[in-house]
């Protein structure tokens, strides 16, 4: 296992490292990829002194200001909704699970968009008022839809996405109206509906930053219980899993990493679907690698979907949750169309 | 038939007296019940270390239930159940099942997970938070030496969904063994197997159990298997304890046929193994045989 994932991880880290570097490239200014690399080293402790300063400082700027703010974020908010898509999908035993589709990120944008609308960005807790809103109205929407879908005890598969179908609708319909209703800027609200990442600085990642590490590390220690849930509640139980403290802490963790990931970049779709599945056909479905892989995984998705919406259409920028929803929502069909016939990564598919 | 031998063998083995001691599970006036229907009424039960149980009754008596009750995923309703000499609530998940495993009905969903993994879960009481073992390298060897003995050794890394239900019942063995319980609790474990593997998992029980002088409490369906491996058996009816003791004890003609609504069986003591067989008639309906 461990052999396995320092393969893998090694792999992953690499793939980073090195779109880091394509994708800072991209941009209305072409800049060589050796320069970005110079630049980016230059700012490094200790090797920076290696790299002597060659460019002029604009070019510095559009690099460490401008462009590498904004990429690093989407990194963090793709292995936020990745990690957390993982963990729905292994202690609700469904692969269709995810931020997204269980509505959760509507119900946290809802509580963004309320904060928002009345002015409260920094009212209770200073940074921390919109991530923890969205967390509690997040958590409030899961709560629901895990109350709809429940059938004895059971929470079917089907049951589990229409509940989060209507709840996502609602909740989207209801941000919608507040839009509407705001005086100020539409977009600003308007925007938590489609996601984006457009003119975020440094101070977006370092909210966001903690509920990644923390909240990832947590994820990543009970990856090993989430193998378990795959035998079926009752024998994780037998082999000694407290399988409902389990699942309220892992639910509870991935709602709060779903709800900072979203009050920073508004709702993204399909990234926690996407991301992990590709990596169970890659390797395998021990969550003890998927979890962490997860989190590489879906940085790289989500810093190459960004580029992609900043960069396909010139100066006109598209919201990144259409590109996720364009990419994902054919995949999400293609394992409908497999749970169907019940085959898959992840075993056994009903709850 | 060789393997008519071997239980012979064995029969001699399970009827050395058992040593007295302290009870291993107790239940005292225990009771089960959900979804407001009492599955099972209070039941005053003791299992002494070593013993094999075997635990009878028609569909809906109350076995699964008592097994819930005992493995913990049922609360007793009333009355206690005690495990060790310590009352069930007392125990953490994690610590209950160092003492107590269950081997499932069903064996292992077919996952994409290799047998190895599987193998590996068996340990998930002796982890820590992080998933690691104290003593890694001897938990290594304890894995390689239950895959050596299942004959698993060379589908380590095979998935559990390439395998034969029966395999997948030998990798169930084999993670309950990596639990290194001190009770088995067997729920019908060879409902769905062919009389090879139903013996198959039944023999490598019974080795176990002499090796390890582990205690086991089974629900079986098949009085055959029962008289012929368990030392005991509890009879239960709608929830109520029917009857217990031996089998020569318990096996009668008249015990069995009530308990079964059926025709009292004809008993037929085994000449070799000398635990009582059964051949079974359908009581006659006058109504649907008319005369």
């Amino acid at each position: 296992m461990t052999r396995r994932l320092g393969g893998y991880g090694g792999a992953g880290v690499l793939l980073l490292l090195v779109s880091l570097v394509l994708t800072l490239r991209i941009g209305s200014v072409e800049l060589p990829a050796g320069r970005i690399f110079a630049i980016l080293m230059h700012e490094l402790p200790g090797v920076g002194k290696w790299f002597p300063q060659i460019w002029d400082a604009g070019e510095a700027q559009i690099v460490l200001k401008v462009r590498l703010p904004r990429i690093v974020l989407a990194a963090l908010v793709g292995a936020a909704l990745a990690v957390a898509g993982a963990a729905f999908q292994g202690v609700l035993r469904n692969p269709l699970a995810d931020p997204f589709t269980l509505g959760v990120s509507s119900g946290s944008s809802l509580g963004a968009a309320l904060i928002i609308f009345f002015g409260l960005r920094t009212a209770w807790i200073g940074q921390w008022t919109l991530p923890l809103t969205a967390f509690v109205t997040g958590a409030l929407t899961l709560t629901v839809v895990l109350a709809l879908a429940r059938d004895r005890g059971k929470l079917p598969i089907y049951g589990l996405l229409l509940a989060g179908v209507v709840m996502q609708s609602f909740l989207g319909a209801i941000v919608t109206f507040l839009s509407a209703l705001s005086d100020r800027p539409v977009n600003e609200i308007l925007f938590w509906t489609m996601g984006s990442l457009n003119l975020r600085g440094w101070g977006y990642s370092l909210v966001l930053l903690p509920y990644v590490l923390i909240g990832g590390v947590f994820l990543w220690a009970n990856a090993g219980a989430m193998n378990l849930f795959a035998l079926g509640e009752r024998r994780a139980g037998q082999l000694g899993l407290n399988t409902e403290r389990t699942k309220m802490t892992v639910l509870l963790v991935a709602t709060l990493v779903t709800a900072a990931a979203v009050s920073v970049s508004g709702v993204i779709g399909f990234v926690g679907l996407i991301v992990p599945h590709m990596l169970r056909l890659i390797a395998g479905p021990d969550y003890r690698l998927l979890v962490p892989l997860s989190a590489l995984g879906g940085a790289l998705f989500l810093m190459w979907a960004d580029t992609l919406a900043r960069s396909l259409f010139g100066g006109t920028e598209i919201p990144l949750g259409v590109i996720t929803a364009f990419a994902g929502a054919p995949f999400f069909a293609l394992l409908l169309q497999r749970s169907k016939r019940g085959k898959g990564g992840s075993g056994s598919w009903t709850g | 038939m060789d393997w008519m031998k071997k239980i012979g063998k064995r029969r001699q083995r399970q009827n050395a007296p058992s040593t007295e001691a302290s009870p291993v599970i107790a239940l005292h006036g225990a009771a089960c019940a959900y979804d407001g229907h009492q599955a099972i009424e209070p039941l005053s039960w003791i299992v002494q270390p070593g013993e094999f149980w075997g635990v009878l009754g028609p569909n809906g008596s109350g076995k699964s239930s008592l097994l819930g009750l005992i493995s913990g995923a049922e609360r007793a309703s009333a009355g206690s159940v005690m495990v060790h000499g310590r009352l069930l609530p007392e125990y953490t998940r994690r610590e209950l099942a160092r003492e107590l495993a269950v081997l499932p009905q069903e064996g292992l969903p077919p996952l994409g997970i290799t047998v190895r993994d599987a193998l590996e879960m068996g340990r998930f009481p002796y982890r820590n938070r992080f998933g690691r073992e104290p003593d890694s390298a001897a938990a290594k060897e304890l894995l390689m030496r239950i895959a050596e003995r299942l004959a698993l050794t060379g589908l380590l890394s095979r998935r559990l969904d390439e395998l034969s239900g029966g395999q997948r019942q030998r990798v169930a063995i084999g993670q309950v063994m990596a639990q290194q319980p001190k009770i088995l609790l067997l729920d019908e474990p060879t409902a769905y197997l062919d009389i090879h593997y139903q013996l198959d998992i039944m023999e490598l029980v019974q080795e176990w159990r002499a090796e390890e002088g582990l205690t086991v409490v089974a629900v079986l369906h098949d009085l055959n298997l029962a008289s012929q491996y368990a030392q005991r058996l509890l009879l239960l009816r709608e929830g109520r304890h029917a009857a217990e003791g031996t089998p020569e004890e318990v096996l009668t003609p008249e015990v069995v046929g009530a308990l079964y609504e059926v025709m009292p069986p004809i008993r037929v003591v085994h000449e070799e193994i000398g635990a009582p067989q059964m051949l079974f008639r359908a009581r006659s309906d006058p109504r649907r045989y008319p005369k």
